[in-house]
């Protein structure tokens, strides 16, 4: 009854295989999220217009960046799972 | 330090913290908590950080400080300090006549229902000509449209020194409607071409106004 089926062990490996990528993706995607936040932070400190365009043409782009690279690698993960279950 | 400034610093040290957990140990990913907070950590976090800094930078762009921080808005800066209080920049900012940390917004806003967001859209503008096109002299810029009333008379309209001034008594009704310009009378404005050369008042103290 504890006997895994083929569907599981697949999935199972599928899941080993797959987990330093995601781990990978998800580190690229905190690098990308925090020296972007840090970014956006440290340009509040400057009332030129040069610090808007910093915040947003750089904080703005690096944040952005990490979250869609989250979300897509949150999707494929899950979308993989889904399709292996 | 301004409470959005610290506000902002103190989420962004707490997306830090939680991504860094989340990276050190992506086996809490497999629990439906860790799921949770990856999904703040990742997702919201950032994004109200980004939202609310966008916020705190257009209300930043509002400062005097912002405004004059290009050197083609230094001579329009420099007339806020004219000892001769017949321009219109140095009596309004040296009286505070308008908050003297929003000089230029006071005056150069459209007070209608999009004027904010269409200043911050020229301001771009500006920001794009400054850098990557052709930014014009001090002296040779002008107003895009001509300079309505509407906008003094957001302040001025109602004020007594306003109505029962002897010189606008008989045109009120023409100020109003924008028949006459206010600056056809207030013409000492800017004066950017010449600000360099004109006599600047020196406040007593720590020089702030």
């Amino acid at each position: 009854m504890s006997e895994t089926t083929p569907a599981e062990a697949k999935s199972s490996d599928r899941a080993t295989a797959e987990g330093p990528r995601l781990a990978h993706r998800l580190r690229l995607s905190a690098v990308l999220i925090v020296i972007g936040l840090a970014v956006e932070i440290a340009t509040l400190a400057w009332a030129h217009p040069t610090a808007f365009l910093a915040f947003a043409g750089i904080g703005g782009l690096l944040v952005a960046a990490g979250v869609a690279l989250y979300l897509w690698t949150v999707l494929r993960f899950t979308s993989g799972a889904a399709v292996s279950s | 330090m301004d409470p959005l400034v610290t506000a902002l610093a103190v989420l962004g040290a707490i997306t830090f913290v939680l991504v860094a957990v989340l990276v050190l140990r992506p086996n809490l990913l497999e629990r439906r908590g860790g799921k949770v907070i990856a999904f703040v950590a990742f997702f919201i976090l950032p994004l109200g950080v980004t939202a609310l800094g966008t916020a705190a930078h257009l209300e930043n762009a509002k400062s005097t400080e912002f405004c004059v921080s290009c050197h083609v808005m230094e001579p329009y800066g420099d007339s806020m300090m004219f000892d001769d209080l017949s321009y219109l920049p140095a009596a309004h900012y040296q009286n505070h006549w308008m908050p003297p940390d929003r000089a230029c917004y006071s005056c150069h806003t459209q007070y209608t229902m999009f004027g904010d967001v269409e200043a911050k859209m020229k301001g771009l503008q500006h920001v794009w000509v400054y850098y990557f096109g052709a930014p014009l002299e001090p002296g040779d810029i002008e107003l895009y449209d001509p300079y309505e009333n509407r906008e003094c008379l957001h302040c001025h309209a109602g004020a007594r020194s306003y109505e029962e001034n002897e010189m606008h008594v008989d045109i009120v009704t023409e100020l109003t409607a924008g028949e006459i310009s206010c600056l056809d009378c207030h013409s000492e404005i800017h004066a950017a071409a010449e600000a360099a050369d004109l006599p600047k008042w020196q406040p007593e103290g720590d020089g702030d106004v």
